[in-house]
């Protein structure tokens, strides 16, 4: 609108006669708005009218925990609920494996070699998630990367949205990309605070790399581990960006995940019935989760010792 | 160490499994340049035509205002960022304050829980405040979604501060905010460096909250810019201009990193993307 006030007092000034109108309309209460429908339609049976006022109301309602009830009583809700775990554990298993074996290998290798591998892996990190969706409809979509690939091989190809498992792979592959440089970079900053005597003294014993990595390595990356799964269930949980912009929950809603699916009910309805109210407690239920298990993280990595007293007494 | 080992089976590991990030970035830059026949990925041609929405604002509609407002929104950010999380993490890390372990837990809980989820009720509150499709409203809410992650890291540079710097102020008569103002901040300048630039880029990729929180807004910043541009099922269905607009719109950011990648590692080890 050009000549929209620009003032947000204006504007809401200015709404106030759009809040009352007539079968495109507002009424202030529901016997006025019943009254009207009677006046328009007199042959209307005293219940049509009041199931249509009920359907009409926009405003807010208490109704002691409906939409909890609902979601209890929906099929779909088992559904989105295995899709969030299975999407979980396996982003997060590729983020923890890929993240170490990175670590692991950029720690062993020379300087400039280890310095690219490094570089590449942060980029996405760095990427506009926009970009990073952009690069990745290019890569799995028709006619782009993989297409091509598979049809000069002479392979079949389905793209991102051509099949469920094509859907999953991307977004966890999505997902697991940017994930993997964040356990890439805590490993790598706890490997370089091992002593290097000890690597040194294991060399001097005829240890191979292997049993390096496995005795001694290992045993010495086990917080930074635990703390990067446990950090990751929680940013996994709740990310969906990375869902919306490739397949958006599809083919119908088979990778849909519990974050992405309260964010389409609440915000983002094709229809534009936006049901706030119901997003609103599905998101609620992932704080919850996320605030449990926040509490329990507190606890075992010790945040007592973060909270040291000040020395200064004023 | 000795090299009981050769190297060429993890490069070639390595080398496979980063294989498509490889592919993507090379395809990246050299496809904003290229046109390759249909059918292949070989280019053919070098052409500059893919940049001419620089210039002609009738391929994808004007990019100048959206890095304008891009700008705007990021430095805007960058400043509330900086300016509450290098006082608040002095507080939190030095003052008596009361409630301090109960601050402490909130926010490392708001760091490690990321406050997307909170998109909801930040979407009813910024309609009930009137800020909803404005540009101050999405900039308060990115910067305040912010404020968490900036507030802990800028703790963590206080704590590494001696204390004895700071009780030779005070003994010396200065008031505690003069200690913080002459003695402290330029001891945390790093920090506040490196936190100043993880702010921006993040604030320059920022796309879900213009999208969601001022979607008929009249600007549009780079990132939903973008969005909009690039939808493959769109009529301008051609990759290489969406690059072309996406290595554009990610240029700065790439700059930056290449400038001040050493710098950013300690900040990216408490980032905040899953």
């Amino acid at each position: 609108m050009p000549s929209r006030p620009t003032r947000i007092r204006d504007l809401k000034l200015a709404t106030e006669p759009f809040e009352r109108s007539i079968l495109n309309t507002r009424y202030t209460s529901r016997a006025e708005m019943e009254a009207a429908i009677t006046s328009m339609a007199p042959e209307a049976p005293a219940e049509t009218v009041s199931t249509i006022a009920e359907a009409s109301y926009t405003g807010w309602r208490w109704i002691d925990g409906g939409n909890f009830q609902t979601l209890l009583d929906r099929p779909e809700t088992v559904r989105i609920v295995l899709n969030t775990v299975f999407y979980v554990a396996a982003t997060l298993a590729f983020n923890v494996f890929v993240g170490l074996f990175l670590a692991i290998t950029t720690f062993y290798l020379p300087k400039t070699g280890a310095g690219f591998f490094s570089v590449l892996w942060l980029l996405p990190r760095i990427t506009p998630v926009v970009l990073y969706a952009v690069m990745w409809k290019w890569f799995t979509w028709d006619n782009g990367f993989l297409y091509v690939i598979a049809d000069q091989l002479g392979l079949p190809f389905n793209y991102m949205k051509g099949s469920v498992p094509t859907a999953w792979a991307t977004i966890i592959l999505v997902n697991g990309f940017v994930g993997a440089s964040f356990g890439m970079i805590l490993f790598s900053g706890a490997l370089r605070a091992i002593p290097v005597q000890q690597l040194w003294a294991s060399e001097v014993d005829g240890a191979s790399r292997w049993q390096q990595i496995r005795r001694i390595i290992l045993p010495q990356l086990r917080w930074p581990i635990l703390f990067v799964t446990s950090y990751q269930t929680l940013s996994l949980l709740s990310s969906y960006e990375g869902i919306w912009l490739t397949t958006n929950g599809g083919p119908g809603s088979t990778t849909t995940v519990w974050a992405l699916e309260a964010f389409n009910t609440a915000l983002n309805n094709y229809t534009g019935n936006l049901e706030y109210g119901m997003g609103a407690a599905m998101a609620l239920i992932l704080v919850a989760v996320g605030l449990v298990l926040s509490i329990l993280y507190l606890r075992m990595f010790r945040f007592d010792e973060l909270v040291n007293k000040p020395r200064i007494e004023f | 160490m000795t090299r009981n080992f050769s190297a060429w089976p993890i490069y070639a590991l390595l080398g496979i499994l980063s294989a498509p990030l490889a592919v993507m970035y090379l395809f990246l830059v050299i496809d904003t340049f290229t046109n390759a026949p249909p059918g292949s990925l070989i280019p053919n041609e070098f052409t500059l035509h893919h940049w001419r929405f620089l210039w002609d604002a009738s391929v994808t509609g004007d990019v100048w205002g959206p890095t304008a407002t891009t700008f705007l929104f990021a430095t805007t950010m960058v400043v509330i960022v900086l300016a509450v999380s290098s006082t608040a993490g002095y507080a939190i890390s030095r003052l008596n304050l009361p409630f301090r372990r109960f601050f402490l837990s909130g926010i490392m809980v708001m760091h490690a829980f990321p406050s997307v989820t909170l998109i909801i009720g930040v979407f009813l509150v910024l309609q009930f405040a009137g800020l909803y499709n404005t540009l101050i409203g999405v900039i308060l809410v990115k910067a305040s979604l912010m404020l968490p992650f900036g507030v802990w890291i800028m703790k963590g540079f206080y704590d590494q501060v001696p204390w004895e710097i700071e009780m030779a102020g005070v003994q010396d008569g200065a008031s505690r905010f003069t200690v913080w103002r002459r003695l402290i901040l330029p001891q945390v300048m790093p920090g506040l460096l490196s936190l100043g630039i993880f702010a921006f880029i993040d604030g320059w990729s920022e796309f879900m909250l213009p999208r969601i929180l001022a979607p008929s807004a009249n600007f549009q910043v780079l990132s939903t810019y973008l969005n909009v541009v690039s939808d493959p099922n769109s009529t301008t269905y051609n990759f290489n201009l969406f690059k072309s607009v996406g290595l554009f719109y990610t240029l700065p950011i790439l700059v930056l990193f290449a400038v001040f990648q050493n710098r950013l590692m300690n900040i990216f080890g408490g980032g905040t993307k899953g």
